[in-house]
């Protein structure tokens, strides 16, 4: 069978689906090939999406404890794991329903099974079935076929042995569970496990939990979880795996290995995600693909092929679905603009400036551009100022009080570099620190910004104060900071 | 490994500079401290030189194109980074263009490694809005070369359609305070038979500054006419006296130090971020040369403390370095107030003329050559050596009196050099 279009995505995640609805209004023909069932890729169908119905129930269960401190009891929790298995599933299937709806409103054609290039012009797809192969022709293509949970290729086949796809199916909620890798995915699944009431023990390879997260987030992280998980091992790698009938017996080495192995119900794998850029026969059309399956491509998207382009996690960088969602826009606009000949649409490039990053764990952690431990590494003058919760009655009133909200400004033009907090919400405020960043925004802008009385949101605009010596939420500063707006014309 | 070398700021204030040449090419193996390339920047050529040994991989800049200080001008293979190597020196070094699979529990998914956009990179990023960006890259308009006009040297959407629409001049660069800085321009209609060059380079920084200047300075202007007989006089005397060669140029920056020191006001500048009058511990007189590539004026610095042979001795060295355009750019900064020897150039006589202050100084005084001139001497008239003073100064700060003042002042040294004595 032959088809023809002029824009071809092959995979229907966020990036995928993105890129193809945009060229589709951009007024392209656009076919998505898509091996799942349903659009939405690993976010919707195995990740985010799914992750989240489960953490913020866990959340819940965690305020629930915090209130039954201070008066409010609710008595036992109990937990339903078929209605809680459904609910996930229903929020699912109403969020890839919908995308199917607006696939079909904008003339979006879905072509199930992989697809394999077979030249720069054309892939063919495979149906799972063994049905006939369907051969589409092309003018344009985007890559989009994101990744999946990297394995050891030395575990035992096992059904107790999860990796983050698995564990959203819920199979205990109660007894032991071994998380190896103590990134953002392994500290959600900890999130989710410890709020179900299972017992949780953490491995990591590296010095520290969420790499790439400045240390002071980590360390509060680790104080209000410390009820949480029983065991973190860092510097720690596994060194065999024993599975019976009862459980895992599972040895360690490194740092913090225990002298005898130590037994689990369950195991968690969330040690990185691999790209998918292997499975696509780039050879045929030209493609560039690396031997770990990255695809390069320069600030527009664009490949070694000049109509192939590539987004997502297989174009390396940080593996998140907002950043997948902004190349495939751009990708689209570059190929909708080459393909009508519009001048302005085809100079669209990624030129964002920040990608937030966001643990959506309790409490919750999220930052965005430049981070303190990156500021010492580069040797940049930075004004680094916290403001802690306790200072902040709205914490205080929601329990809270451990968060703090952080800002990084240049030294000597006062522009924003970067930020992060930690507490509830965190990620969803996140995004006025990036979009302050974006427009190049001074302490100043910030702080001179009404913030409502009393959010957490406020405590961005207070630590901006902090910044400029204006700050009436805490004690006066003493020196380090300018008294004031004015600059100091001290000689 | 990769390492990325940006354009350095080699004077203290440096924010672009334009490549006037290369000595390597992609593929050339280098040695530390081979020449690299010139550069042209605010009023001298210099010449960078590698930071590391090994092989350039590429280079970038076209001869001609502005680049701001902190672009990647060149990336190196080396085996050895150079001392200061993504520690505030003028490069980072850079993975390979494969991403690294992390080792399993580093996941990559979980490396902030960002699309493109490294925090150093957009510490010294230009600011613009992602819409103004967007809009720049649209009109083909690099940002690094438009002059923003917003607050802190912000590029706004105007700026990029000004300069998509008409090039750079025009704006008021840098404009803060009352000048606004905001007029519209159309632009010069393209036809058959005319060249256009871009304006770079040092003419592009003459054109800056004479914009800054004429936008953010009110000018009031004044002509003097004084004798020049015992100017002359003394001159000769003092050449002989010497051993050597004493320029008149150098006599009126003497008797410049006295009339500042009587009138300082000629020496001072507004701040016009602060809004304050600046007053420098120092006279150091900028005096305006002419070059094949256009206007430089080199800075005798703290002319009241030396002797008028060192004075005119420093005139002649940074007029020839200027010329030759090796001066370094510590020797063009600083100036607190301008002289300028207008009758130093051709036959034509200047009777008149208006000069442009060079802002942040408040004053600037053109003098003539000295030739023979009709005046009035006891009824008669008679012909005298004669030579003339134009005067240009900011009138925020100096009155039409006070100008006067200062300019009788220094006359009254010139055409009596014993005045001098009375200081």
């Amino acid at each position: 069978m032959q088809m023809k279009c002029d824009l071809v995505v092959l995979g229907g995640g966020p990036g995928g689906y993105s890129a193809a609805f945009r060229a589709a209004d951009l007024g392209l023909d656009v076919a998505i090939v898509e091996a799942r069932d349903t659009l939405g890729g690993v976010c919707l169908n195995v990740g985010c999406i799914p992750s989240k119905t489960y953490l913020h129930q866990a959340a819940v269960i965690r305020e629930l404890e915090h209130s039954r401190s201070v008066g409010v009891n609710f008595g036992a929790v109990e937990i339903d794991l078929t209605a809680l298995r459904a609910h996930k599933d229903a929020i699912v299937g109403r969020l890839v329903g919908g995308l199917g709806t607006m696939a079909s409103a904008r003339k979006v054609r879905i072509v199930r099974g992989r697809g394999e290039f077979t030249g720069a012009n054309s892939v063919r797809v495979a149906h799972g079935d063994g049905a006939d192969a369907l051969t589409i022709d092309f003018a344009y293509a985007i890559v989009a076929v994101g990744s999946e949970p990297a394995r050891l290729n030395e575990l035992p086949d096992d059904s107790r042995i999860l990796d983050s796809t698995s564990a959203l199916d819920l199979p205990a909620s109660s007894g032991t569970m071994l998380i190896v890798g103590g990134g953002i995915i392994g500290l959600e699944m900890a999130t989710i496990y410890a709020a179900l009431g299972m017992t949780i023990d953490i491995v990591e390879l590296g010095d520290g939990l969420m790499p790439g997260a400045d240390r002071d987030l980590v360390t509060t992280w680790r104080k209000a979880n410390a009820r949480y998980v029983r065991d973190i091992m860092l510097e720690t790698r596994l060194s065999g795996v024993e599975v019976d009938n009862a459980g895992l017996s599972v040895s360690f080495e490194g740092k913090a290995a225990p002298d005898q192995p130590k037994r689990y119900d369950y195991m968690l794998m969330a040690i990185g995600r691999i790209p998918n850029g292997r499975g696509i026969a780039g050879d045929a059309a030209g493609l560039t693909v690396t031997p770990h399956g990255f695809v390069p491509v320069d600030v527009q998207m664009r490949s070694n092929v000049r109509n192939i382009f590539a987004i997502g996690d297989v174009v390396g960088g940080p593996m998140l679905a907002h950043k997948a969602v902004h190349e495939g826009h751009v990708a689209a606009e570059v190929i909708a603009g080459e393909h009508s000949k519009d001048a302005h649409l085809s100079t669209a490039a990624f030129d964002a400036r920040v990608i937030p990053s966001v643990a959506y764990t309790v409490p919750e952690v999220a930052w965005a551009g430049l981070t303190e431990t990156e500021a010492k590494l580069n040797g940049q003058a930075v004004d680094v100022v916290k403001f802690p919760w306790v200072a902040s009655g709205r914490a205080l009133a929601n329990g809270c009080e451990n968060g703090f909200t952080k800002l990084l400004f240049n030294k000597d033009t006062r522009v924003l570099l970067g930020g992060a907090l930690i507490g509830p919400s965190a990620g969803d405020m996140i995004g006025e620190i990036a979009h302050a960043i974006e427009m190049g925004s001074e302490a100043a802008d910030l702080a001179l910004t009404i913030h409502p009385h009393p959010t957490l949101g406020e405590t961005i605009g207070l630590g901006a104060e902090v910044a400029e010596g204006t700050c009436t939420d805490l004690p006066a500063a003493t020196g380090t900071h300018r008294a004031g707006r004015a600059p100091t014309r001290a000689a | 490994m990769r390492y990325e070398f940006h354009l350095p700021d080699i004077g203290e204030g440096l924010t672009e500079a334009v490549i006037a040449g290369w000595s390597v090419k992609a593929g050339d193996a280098v040695k530390e401290d081979d020449p690299l390339c010139e550069i042209e920047t605010d009023k001298a050529v210099v010449e960078i030189t590698a930071p590391c040994t090994g092989t350039v991989i590429s280079v970038r800049g076209e001869i001609g194109e502005t680049l701001k200080v902190g672009t990647v001008i060149t990336v190196f293979e080396t085996e050895k980074l150079p001392v200061g190597a993504g520690r505030g020196g003028h490069g980072q070094a850079v993975e390979e263009a494969e991403p690294p699979l992390a080792q399993p529990a580093a996941p990559p998914a979980e490396i902030p490694a960002s699309g493109g956009a490294s925090p150093v990179a957009f510490d010294r990023a230009i600011r613009a809005t992602p819409a103004t960006r967007r809009l720049a890259r649209e009109q083909g308009v690099d940002l690094a070369t438009v002059a923003g006009t917003g607050p802190g040297g912000r590029v706004l959407q105007n700026d990029v359609m000004r300069f998509a629409d008409g090039g750079q001049i025009g704006q008021a660069t840098g404009a803060t305070g009352s000048s606004g800085g905001r007029f519209t321009i159309a632009p010069i209609p393209r036809e058959p038979g005319q060249t256009r060059q871009p304006l770079t380079g040092l003419r592009r920084v003459v054109a800056d500054q004479m914009v800054r200047s004429v936008t953010l300075v009110p000018h009031a202007s004044s002509s003097f006419r004084c004798e020049a007989g015992r100017f002359q006089t003394l001159r000769k005397l003092l050449q002989e006296r010497l051993g050597t060669r004493i320029s008149f140029t150098a006599m009126v920056m003497k008797a410049m130090v006295s009339a500042i020191q009587r009138y300082p006001t000629f020496n001072q500048s507004i701040d016009e971020t602060t809004n304050e009058v600046v007053t420098p511990p120092f006279v150091n007189i900028g005096f305006a040369t002419h070059t094949d590539d256009g206007l430089i004026v080199p800075v005798i610095k703290d002319c009241g403390a030396r002797t008028l042979t060192e004075i005119s001795g420093e005139i002649d060295r940074l007029a020839a370095l200027a010329r030759s355009r090796k001066i370094a750019p510590g020797d063009l900064r600083g100036g607190t107030i301008t002289l300028s020897n207008v009758g130093s150039h051709g036959r034509a006589e200047a009777i008149g003329g208006r000069l442009i202050v060079n802002h942040p100084q408040a004053a600037i005084i053109g003098m003539t050559r000295i030739r023979p001139l009709p005046i009035v001497r006891d009824g008669q008239v008679v012909a005298a050596p004669c030579l003339d003073f134009h005067t240009s100064y900011d009138h925020r700060i100096i009155d039409g009196i006070y100008a006067g003042l200062f300019m009788e002042h220094l006359i009254d040294v010139i055409e009596e050099p014993g005045m001098m004595l009375a200081n």
